[in-house]
C-alpha cells in the first residue's frame, strides 16, 4: 500500500513542478506584456499546482505512515529529510505568495517570487536529491519535529518573499551610476584571468599575474577607504599610507585564516563521512559530499584564495560607492544565471530519462561551470559576466516594467516589512526556541553551538539587524533592502550550506 | 564648568550604550565571529586539533598553527574572553537601551484618553465624517454598538456642545512588547550563565551489566588511575558521596573539602547514587540497516544493590534522578579482534572478563516447530538442545558484510561456532541473527538472539540549575513577540453632534501597527451605521 501512495505522491509532485515552472513563465510574461488575462492564467496555474502539491504531500504522509504504522500518524509527517524539507519550503512559499497576491490584488510580485520556487525545484532535480521515504532515525522520533520544522519553513518562506520584494524595491529606487568604466574593466580582466588560470592551472606566471591583479585592486580600494576614514581629521599622506598598509595586512591575514579554516573543515567532513561509513548511502539520503581531501590540491586552494580577494574587493567597492544599483544587478544577474545553468543541466542530462533513476548523482552545473570540458567552463564564466553586465546596462528596462505594474515603492517596503514581521517571530519561536527545547529533551543540551544552531542564530541576528536598522537615520529605504537580501542569503546557507558543507548533529543532508 | 564636561561624557557614553547603532554593530560582530566558530570544531582536545592541522601544515608547523589559533581564542571560541566580552557588551546595550526607552513607552501605553477638539478630528490618519438620521441621543445605542464592532467594548464618554463624544483605547501594552522581548533575552542569558557556572555536562559509558556512581566531563569512562580510584571508591560506597570522600580523606591525609575539589578538577561529578545498565540494544527497521530505536534498560540501585527504579530510556525519552538527567546518546559493540579472513572480515572476541558475555541462541531442532533457547559463554562447550551435537563459541562479527566502521554496531550479527557432532564430525558453523542461513549438518536451525554483555551504551549526563530560567525566558519571549508583532495600540474617537433633526458623526482613529486592518474594521463599523441609521 505504501508504494502505491508513494507513486501517487511522486506523480502529483511531478505535475505540481511542471505547473510551477509554467506559472513562473506566465508571471514573467505578465510583467512584460501586462495582459490581464495572462495574469489571471498565471494565478490559476499557481493555484492548481499548489493543490496538486498538497495532494502529493498528503499521499506521501500516508505512504510514510503505512511503512511503520506503529509510529502513529503525527510521527509520519513527511518533513524528515532534505528532499521533503525543500519541497515543503516551495509549498510554504507558494502559500504565502498566494496570500499576498490575494491581499494586494496584484500579480505583480509573481515574476520575482515564483523564480525562487523555480530555482529550488531545479536544484532538487539537478543535485539528484533522493525522494525515497526513509524510516525515521531515533533522533527524529519526536512530536517536536512537526512544530519545529513546520514553523521554520513558514518563516523561511516569509523571508524569501521579503528577499524578492526588497529586490524589486532596489530595482525601482536605485539608479545607474555611469562612472563604472574602471570597475567593469577591472572586473572583466579579473574574470578573463580566472578563465585562463582555470584552463592552465599549471602555469605559474598566470597564477602570479592573477594574484598581482587582485592584490593591486585591493590596495587601490584600501587607499580610497583610508582616505575616507581620515577625512574628518584632515587628510595627511603618512596617515593614508599607514591605514592602507593596515587594511591590506588585515585582508591578507583574513585570507590565510580563511584558507586554513576551509582546509580544516574539509578534513573533518571527510573523517565524519568515513566514520559513518556506507550507512548514509543505505539510508539513501543522496548527494555525494561536496568536498573531499582529493580536491585539496594546490590549485583549488589557490582558486579559493583568489576568489576570497575578489569577493572582499567587491564588497569594499560596493560599500565605498554605496552602489545599490550595481548590487541588485549582480544579485539578479547571478540568480538568473544560476537558474539558466540549471535549465541547461536539465536539457542536457535529465530529458529522456523516465522516472528518477538518477538518485544520488548530481549534475548540478555540469552543463556549464563544472563541465568536464574546460572550454565550456570558461565560456560559462564569461557568459555569466556578460549577463550581469547586460543587466547593469539595461536595468532601467526592468525598472520600467515594475513601474508599469503600478506597485508603489512604499507598498514594496510594506510587503517586505510585513513578511519579515511575520517570519521573524515565527522563526524565533518555532525555529530557535522550539529547536532548543527539542534539543534539551533529546540530548540534554538546549544550545551546543552546533553549526546548524549557530547559523540559525546568525540568520536571526541578520533579520534583527533589519528590524532595528529601520530606526536608524537614513536606513529606511535602500539600505534595509540590502539587509533583507543579504539576510536571505544567510537563510540559504543555514538551510542548505550547513547540511551540504558542514558537519553536525542535525539529521538532514549527507551528514 | 568641569561638572558640565563630565556630565556630557557620561551622557555621551550612555547614549552610545543605548543606541540602536551599537545594537546593529553588535549583531554583526556576534554573527560574524560565530560564523568562524562553526567552521572550526570547538572544544576538541589539543591532540585532536594537532592531528588535523598536521595534515596540512605538516607536523612541525602544526603546534605553531594551533598556538596561533589558540591565542586568538579560536579553539574554544564561544568561551574565549573576546566572545564573552561581545556578549557582555550586547547585554549592557540591551539593558541600557531598555532603561532609556521604557519610561516614555510606558507613559504612551498608559496615557489616559482625552476628548478631541473639532480641529483634532481632521488631523488623524484615520478620519471620517457621516450624517445620520435622528438626534444624537437617539443614535447613542447604534454608535456605541459601532464602537464595539470596531473592537472597543466599553468606551468612555463626555458631553460636548450639541452632543457627546465616545472614545476608547486598546492594547496600549503593545508598545511595551519590544522591551518584554529584550528582558526575556536577558533572563535567558542569566539562565545560560547559571547553567555554565553551576551545572554539569558530561557522559558515562556502560557495558551491559556495568554500574557507575559517577559521570565524566570528558570521555565517558575513567582514563587515568586517579579517576579509576575515585570511581571505584564511590561505587563501593553505594554512591554515598560523604562516605567515599571520608575514606579518601583518611587514605590521603587531606580534608574532605580538598578531596571534593580534586574530584571535580579531574572531571568527575559524583551522581549520589548507583546507576546500572541492565541491557542495551538497537532495534532495526525490518529488512534494513536503518536504526529504529536505540534503547537502554537502566536501574537505580540502593545502598544494598537492589533496584529502586527501572526505566528503558530511548532517544527523546531520558531518565531523571537526583537533579541529573540521562539521555540515550550513542551505542556500540565492543570486541577484541581475533583474526581476519581472506575476504577481509574481522572476527571478534570479547574483552576481559571473557566469561561475562552471554551468547543467547534460539534453536529449532530438525523436524521440530517450537524454538528453544540456550545460552553459552565464550570458548566454553555447550549442548545444543534437540541435537546430539555440542558447540563452542569461537568468535563473532557484529556486522557481516560491512566495513570496519560498521562493526561498531550489531546490524547483521553472525556468531562463529565450532560444532562437534558424533555423526557429522567437527565443523565450523556461522549462526546469523537477521539473515537467512542453511541449517546445521544434522538439520537443526539456529539463530543468535543477542550477545548480552558486549554492547555498551553512551549516556549523555546533564545537570543544569539554569534550565528553568531559560524555559521561563522563552515563554516570556513568546509573549513579547506576540505583543510586538501581532498587537497594536489602537485608539478611536466618535463625536455625535446635532445638525438640525439629524446627527453629524465625526470619527478619528489611530493604530501604531497594522493600520489598514484597523481602518478596515472602522470602515465596517461605519458601514453598519450608514445602513442602520435612517
Amino acid at each position: 500500500m505504501d508504494s502505491t501512495y508513494f507513486q501517487y505522491s511522486s506523480n502529483a509532485f511531478g505535475i505540481a513542478t511542471v505547473l510551477y515552472i509554467l506559472a513562473m513563465m506566465a508571471y514573467i510574461t505578465f510583467m512584460v506584456v501586462k495582459n490581464k488575462a495572462i495574469g489571471h492564467v498565471a494565478t490559476v496555474i499557481t493555484i492548481t499546482g499548489f493543490l496538486s502539491q498538497t495532494i502529493a504531500f498528503l499521499f506521501r504522509w500516508a505512504a510514510f505512515y503505512y511503512k511503520a504504522p506503529d509510529m502513529g500518524l503525527i510521527r509520519a509527517i513527511p518533513l524528515t529529510n532534505l528532499y521533503e524539507s525543500l519541497v515543503f519550503f516551495v509549498w510554504s512559499l507558494i502559500l504565502i505568495y498566494l496570500f499576498i497576491e490575494f491581499k494586494y490584488k496584484t500579480q505583480g510580485f509573481g515574476a520575482f517570487v515564483t523564480p525562487v520556487a523555480g530555482i529550488t525545484l531545479a536544484f532538487i532535480e539537478m543535485y539528484g536529491i533522493s525522494d525515497h521515504i526513509n524510516p525515521l532515525v531515533p533522533a527524529l522520533q519526536s512530536n517536536w519535529l512537526l512544530v519545529h520544522v513546520f514553523m521554520s519553513f513558514m518563516a523561511y518562506a516569509g523571508f524569501a518573499v521579503a528577499f524578492s520584494t526588497s529586490l524589486m524595491y532596489l530595482v525601482s529606487e536605485s539608479r545607474r551610476d555611469d562612472r563604472r568604466n574602471a570597475f567593469w574593466a577591472v572586473a572583466g580582466t579579473a574574470f578573463f584571468m580566472f578563465g585562463l588560470i582555470a584552463q592552465n592551472p599549471q602555469s605559474l606566471p598566470l597564477w602570479i599575474a592573477g594574484f598581482v591583479l587582485v592584490i593591486a585592486v585591493d590596495i587601490a580600494l584600501n587607499v580610497e577607504i583610508a582616505q575616507k576614514l581620515i577625512q574628518g581629521s584632515g587628510g595627511n599622506k603618512t596617515k593614508t599610507v599607514i591605514w592602507t598598509v593596515a587594511l591590506s595586512l588585515v585582508t591578507v591575514m583574513a585570507m590565510f585564516i580563511f584558507i586554513q579554516l576551509v582546509k580544516l573543515q574539509v578534513v573533518k567532513a571527510q573523517e565524519a563521512a568515513e566514520i559513518r561509513g556506507t550507512l548514509s548511502q543505505m539510508q539513501g539520503t543522496g548527494g555525494a559530499p561536496a568536498w573531499s581531501p582529493e580536491n585539496i590540491k594546490g590549485d583549488i586552494m589557490g582558486t579559493i584564495a583568489l576568489l576570497f580577494f575578489f569577493v572582499v574587493a567587491l564588497i569594499k567597492y560596493l560599500l565605498l560607492k554605496k552602489d545599490f544599483y550595481l548590487f541588485w544587478t549582480m544579485t539578479v544577474g547571478a540568480f538568473l544565471t544560476l537558474l539558466g545553468a540549471m535549465g541547461l543541466d536539465f536539457l542536457l542530462y535529465r530529458t529522456g530519462s523516465s522516472g528518477r533513476p538518477f538518485t544520488g548523482e548530481s549534475v548540478l552545473f555540469k552543463a556549464s561551470f563544472l563541465s568536464s570540458q574546460p572550454a565550456v567552463a570558461v565560456i560559462s564564466f564569461i557568459s555569466a559576466f556578460a549577463i550581469i553586465f547586460i543587466f547593469w546596462k539595461y536595468g532601467h528596462i526592468l525598472r520600467g516594467l515594475i513601474e508599469k505594474l503600478k506597485i508603489p515603492s512604499n507598498m514594496l517596503g510594506e510587503v517586505t516589512y510585513g513578511s519579515i514581521a511575520f517570519g521573524f517571530p515565527v522563526f524565533t519561536l518555532g525555529g530557535l526556541i522550539f529547536g532548543a527545547i527539542w534539543a534539551d529533551q533529546a540530548w540534554g543540551v538546549y544550545w551546543s553551538w552546533d553549526p546548524k544552531e549557530t547559523w540559525s542564530l546568525i540568520t536571526w541576528f541578520g533579520y534583527a539587524a533589519y528590524l532595528h536598522a529601520r530606526y536608524m537615520r537614513g536606513w529606511k529605504g535602500l539600505n534595509v533592502s540590502v539587509l533583507a537580501v543579504l539576510s536571505f542569503i544567510l537563510v540559504v546557507f543555514t538551510y542548505l550550506g550547513v547540511n551540504l558543507l558542514l558537519s553536525g548533529l542535525h539529521a538532514y543532508g549527507s551528514g | 564648568m568641569e561638572d558640565n564636561k563630565e556630565k556630557t561624557l557620561v551622557d555621551r557614553v550612555w547614549d552610545l550604550l543605548a543606541s540602536v547603532k551599537l545594537a546593529v554593530i553588535n549583531f554583526a560582530a556576534i554573527a560574524g565571529t560565530s560564523i568562524v566558530g562553526t567552521i572550526i570544531e570547538q572544544d576538541a582536545t589539543r591532540e585532536q586539533n594537532l592531528d588535523v592541522l598536521a595534515k596540512f601544515v605538516g607536523d612541525s608547523m602544526a603546534p605553531q598553527a594551533y598556538d596561533f589559533f589558540n591565542a586568538l581564542g579560536f579553539m574554544d571560541m564561544y568561551r574565549s574572553w573576546w566572545f564573552i566580552g561581545l556578549l557582555m557588551l550586547f547585554s549592557v546595550n540591551l539593558i541600557i537601551c531598555s532603561i532609556d526607552r521604557i519610561p516614555p513607552a510606558w507613559r504612551a501605553a498608559r496615557e489616559k484618553m482625552k476628548p478631541l477638539t473639532d480641529e483634532q478630528f481632521t488631523s488623524f490618519p484615520v478620519k471620517r465624517q457621516i450624517i445620520m438620521d435622528g438626534t444624537p441621543e437617539e443614535n447613542r445605542g447604534l454608535i456605541t454598538t459601532a464602537m464595539r464592532t470596531a473592537g472597543f467594548s466599553k468606551p468612555g464618554g463626555v458631553d460636548v456642545q450639541d452632543g457627546y463624544q465616545l472614545f476608547s483605547s486598546k492594547h496600549g501594552s503593545a508598545r511595551l512588547g519590544v522591551y518584554v522581548v529584550h528582558i526575556s533575552i536577558l533572563i535567558i542569558m542569566i539562565g545560560a550563565v547559571a547553567g555554565v557556572l553551576f551545572g554539569f555536562k558530561g557522559h558515562v559509558s556502560l557495558v551491559e551489566g556495568e554500574s557507575t556512581a559517577v559521570a565524566y566531563k570528558r570521555g565517558g569512562y575513567a582514563s587515568t588511575q586517579e579517576q579509576q580510584e575515585v570511581a571505584n571508591t564511590l561505587l563501593q560506597s553505594g554512591g554515598n558521596v560523604s562516605v567515599a570522600v571520608e575514606q579518601l580523606a583518611r587514605k590521603y591525609q587531606r580534608t574532605p573539602e580538598s578531596i571534593l575539589r580534586r574530584i571535580r578538577d579531574i572531571g568527575i561529578d559524583p551522581l549520589g547514587f548507583v546507576l546500572k545498565c541492565d541491557s542495551s540494544g538497537v532495534d532495526f527497521y525490518p529488512q534494513s540497516f536503518s536504526p529504529k530505536e536505540y534503547w537502554s534498560d537502566l536501574s537505580v540501585l540502593d545502598s544494598r544493590g537492589n533496584p529502586v527504579v527501572r526505566k528503558r530510556i530511548e532517544v527523546n525519552d531520558p531518565l531523571k534522578r537526583n537533579g541529573f538527567t540521562f539521555y540515550q546518546s550513542n551505542h556500540g559493540v565492543q570486541g577484541r579482534a581475533l583474526r581476519q579472513d581472506t575476504t577481509g572480515t574481522t572476527f571478534f572476541g570479547p574483552y576481559e572478563p571473557m566469561d561475562h558475555p552471554d551468547f543467547i541462541f534460539e534453536v529449532v531442532p530438525r523436524g521440530g516447530v517450537s524454538p528453544m533457547n540456550v545460552s553459552a559463554k565464550f570458548e566454553q562447550p555447550f549442548e545444543i538442545p534437540g541435537s546430539k551435537a555440542t558447540a563452542v563459541v569461537k568468535s563473532y562479527v557484529p556486522t557481516w558484510g560491512g566495513s570496519q566502521q560498521q562493526q561498531y554496531s550489531m546490524s547483521n550479527l553472525v556468531v562463529e561456532l565450532e560444532v562437534s557432532d558424533p555423526e557429522q564430525g567437527v565443523y565450523s558453523y556461522m549462526v546469523p541473527q537477521r539473515s537467512k542461513q542453511s541449517p546445521m549438518r544434522d538439520g537443526t536451525r539456529m539463530t543468535v538472539k543477542d550477545i548480552w554483555g558486549v554492547e555498551y551504551t553512551g549516556l549523555s549526563v546533564r545537570r543544569d540549575p539554569g534550565v528553568g530560567l531559560v524555559y521561563l525566558g522563552c515563554m516570556i519571549m513568546a509573549i513579547g513577540l506576540y505583543m510586538t508583532f501581532f498587537m497594536s495600540h489602537r485608539r478611536l474617537w466618535m463625536q455625535a453632534s446635532s445638525a438640525g433633526e439629524r446627527t453629524t458623526l465625526k470619527i478619528a482613529g489611530t493604530a501604531h501597527k497594522h493600520r489598514e486592518a484597523f481602518e478596515h474594521r472602522v470602515e465596517k463599523a461605519i458601514g453598519l451605521l450608514s445602513e442602520g441609521g435612517k
